[in-house]
């Protein structure tokens, strides 16, 4: 298996265009932090002291009427506190930018990597078709069927060297302009139970880019799916581009009606159970996971299909 | 394609049997329209074997089912002994193609290329690669990238990437496509050393009749997917005597209408009718005993013959009249 994807490698990484992408993304991470970096929010010269002040009056108000409180609020009280001593103690003014911080913004950045692993991922089996190269590829001592294992297999490192990439140049980019510390720092968000949840800075990075990760997997497989299909590279992209976002956008869009929940796209997305809650009322990550896996399955049957059974006449 | 013999120590085969190439029953049916029909053909080893048929003939189809890019309808092709549809991966083993035009990945340089295709067969060595480049002569422009590569260094690229795993058929569609003069010589040579002395079948087509002729030992004749005819080009001499279709005889008569007469009424197969460069020639195929007797009646009918002469039919001849005189296309495509 390895030479055959050694050869994928081979193609999709001693192309120029692979090599423009990366570099675009690197474009995109290098303005956000240059555009960041210009506008710094002011400094506050005794910020720790009226951090210092707040967190007094909020244990105050849990000493006096903490019996009373509705459990929720209490915890959301506490946590501010333990957020602003955390802050004081590691000498982070709240609010102030650091790598850590950076990287979690220009994880947003993801999407533009996106459409990139849709553009490799849509062109991979497309292109051979489109260059005639395919009666070569299918005229060597090896079944079909290893030959698309291959380029699934590399279009999938593709992505995964993407999102890596991404990652790391964020926190490059935002080591360098605004220090790296601030790994620790937490990050407060509300879950999915509306409540307010706190973990650290790069603990909630990883747990994004995992999220990223299983997305990641569903679009290339869509894109790799579509690129079986069609003999022309442009179509097949422009395609994959377009399902992608026309899916997403009517997602988002008819989210109010039930059957949105059987939908890929809606499921694509695992970050919506620990942040901000299902996109339709009544999904479960486990219904999420299975419908992913039947997805995933169905669609790596349909590429197999579609490239094993077809008749080449290129 | 300057030939070192010693470049190309070709393995024994695993089979033994002299049938590289078993094509049985071969159809192919698309939409309602059948391509390839019943097609039945052996190809031995040791012999460059040509497919000719005008254009749309099912030529490349035929090929395309060989490689197994194409699925059969019906029947089977069987390579060294497997079966193609069944074994593909075995089966290609022993099989060299370039099917229609070498594509290659343009992005890559040649040497790239043959890299990429060496890691998918198994035992293809660096120096193998190395030998393979010598032999189709690529040597200068081997590390350039194929974007910069004329159609016949492309041809040349191809050719090496069939031999790289030393097969025992080479199936090569319309070969001399985009090579000059002196390459086609080179090519021709070149076939011709593989079958001869590495006992390779040779599995060739070409839109060039008059380069079928020089090239193989024997011509499989196809039009509108159906086999018309196999005919050995023995040495080159044209027509043999085992060829089904006999030579023409020539007469050179005083009376044009009645030798045609005459002849026709002893010999109802001989096909008589006027012909030659000039009037007064009557042709006819006449199986070479039977002349004494055409001679024979003819003066007893008083007709006069001041001349007999025997004329082999080129191949293209033969080929217009096999198909019906369909258009063909005598020139390389563009
Ligand atoms: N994918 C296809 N769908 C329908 N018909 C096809 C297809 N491919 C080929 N044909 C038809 O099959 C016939 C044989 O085509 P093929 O390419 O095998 O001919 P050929 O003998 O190689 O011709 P040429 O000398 O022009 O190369 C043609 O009539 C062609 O139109
Ligand atoms: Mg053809």
């Amino acid at each position: 298996m390895y030479p055959l994807l050694a050869n994928e490698n081979l193609k999709i990484y001693s192309r120029v265009r692979t090599w423009v992408l990366a570099a675009l993304v690197l474009v995109a991470i290098g303005l956000t932090g240059w555009v960041l970096a210009a506008h710094p929010s002011p400094v506050s010269a005794n910020w720790k002291a009226s951090l210092q002040t707040t967190d007094a009056s909020l244990k105050k108000e849990i000493a006096e009427d903490g019996a009373h409180m509705p459990r929720d609020v209490l915890e959301q009280l506490k946590s501010q506190i333990a957020v602003n001593q955390y802050y004081i103690a590691h000498n982070l003014e709240p609010g102030r930018e650091t790598g850590w911080a950076f990287a979690r913004t220009a994880e947003n950045i993801v999407s533009v990597s996106t459409v990139f692993i849709l553009v490799i991922a849509g062109d991979i089996v497309a292109s051979e078709f489109a260059g005639g190269t395919i009666k070569m590829l299918l005229t060597q001592p090896v079944s079909r069927t290893r030959i698309l294992f291959a380029k699934y297999g590399a279009a999938l490192l593709f992505g995964l060297f993407l999102l890596a990439f991404t990652l790391a140049i964020s926190l490059l980019i935002g080591g360098v302009l605004f220090g790296f510390h601030g790994a620790n720092a937490p990050v407060i968000y509300v879950n999915d139970h509306a409540t307010l949840e706190r973990i650290p800075s790069f603990l909630y990075l990883l747990v994004q880019y995992g999220f990223d990760l299983v997305t990641m997997v569903m679009t290339v497989t869509i894109a790799f799916m579509i690129s079986t299909i069609f003999r022309s590279s442009a179509i097949a992209i422009t395609i994959s581009v377009l399902v992608v976002f026309v899916g997403n956008t009517l997602v988002a869009a008819l989210s109010r009606y039930h059957f949105v929940k059987y939908i890929l796209f809606t499921n694509m997305n695992l970050s919506q159970y620990m942040q901000n809650g299902p996109i339709v009322k009544g999904m479960t990550l486990e219904f999420s996971v299975f419908m992913l896996v039947a997805y995933f399955v169905v669609l790596n049957f349909l590429s197999w299909l579609f490239f094993v059974k077809r008749d080449v006449a290129v | 394609m300057s030939i070192t013999t010693a470049d190309q120590e070709q393995q024994t085969p695993v089979s033994t049997s002299p049938i590289a190439v078993q094509i049985r029953h071969l159809t192919k049916v698309m939409g309602r329209k059948t391509i390839v029909d019943q097609l039945s053909l052996d190809i031995p080893r040791g012999e460059v074997f040509g497919f000719l048929g005008p254009n749309g003939a099912g030529k490349t189809t035929t090929i395309r089912m060989m490689v197994g890019l194409t699925s059969p309808t019906k029947g089977e092709v069987l390579i060294a002994g497997i079966d193609v549809s069944t074994h593909f991966a075995e089966a290609m083993l022993h099989v060299g193609a370039i099917v229609e035009n070498p594509e290659m990945y343009k992005y890559l340089t040649g040497y790239q290329n043959l890299r990429h295709f060496a890691r998918m067969s198994p035992g293809v060595t660096n120096e193998r690669i190395d030998q393979v480049v010598r032999l189709v002569g690529l040597e200068q422009r081997i590390q350039e990238k194929v974007r910069t590569y004329s159609l016949g260094m492309r041809q040349r690229l191809g050719l090496a990437q069939a031999l790289l795993r030393k097969p025992d058929v080479l199936i090569l569609d319309e070969p001399t496509n985009g090579l000059d003069p002196a390459g086609i010589r080179e090519l021709r040579d070149h076939l011709r050393t593989l079958a001869r002395e590495e006992g390779l079948a040779v599995v060739v087509s070409s839109h060039l009749l008059s380069e079928m002729e020089l090239m193989c030992d024997r011509v499989a004749i196809i039009q509108a997917g159906k086999l018309v005819d196999v005919r050995a080009l023995g040495d080159r001499a044209g027509v043999d005597e085992q060829s089904e279709t006999s030579p023409w005889t020539v007469f050179e008569v005083n009376d044009v209408p009645a030798a045609v007469r005459v002849l026709v009424a002893h010999f109802p197969d001989c096909k008589a009718k006027p012909g030659g460069a000039a009037d007064g020639f009557v042709e006819a195929t006449l199986a070479r005993s039977d002349i004494p007797q055409a001679v024979a009646h003819l003066t007893a009918e008083h007709v006069a013959i001041f001349g007999i002469r025997s004329v082999t039919r080129s191949l293209e001849e033969t080929f217009l009249e096999l198909t019906g005189g369909g258009p063909i296309v005598s020139s390389p495509r563009q």
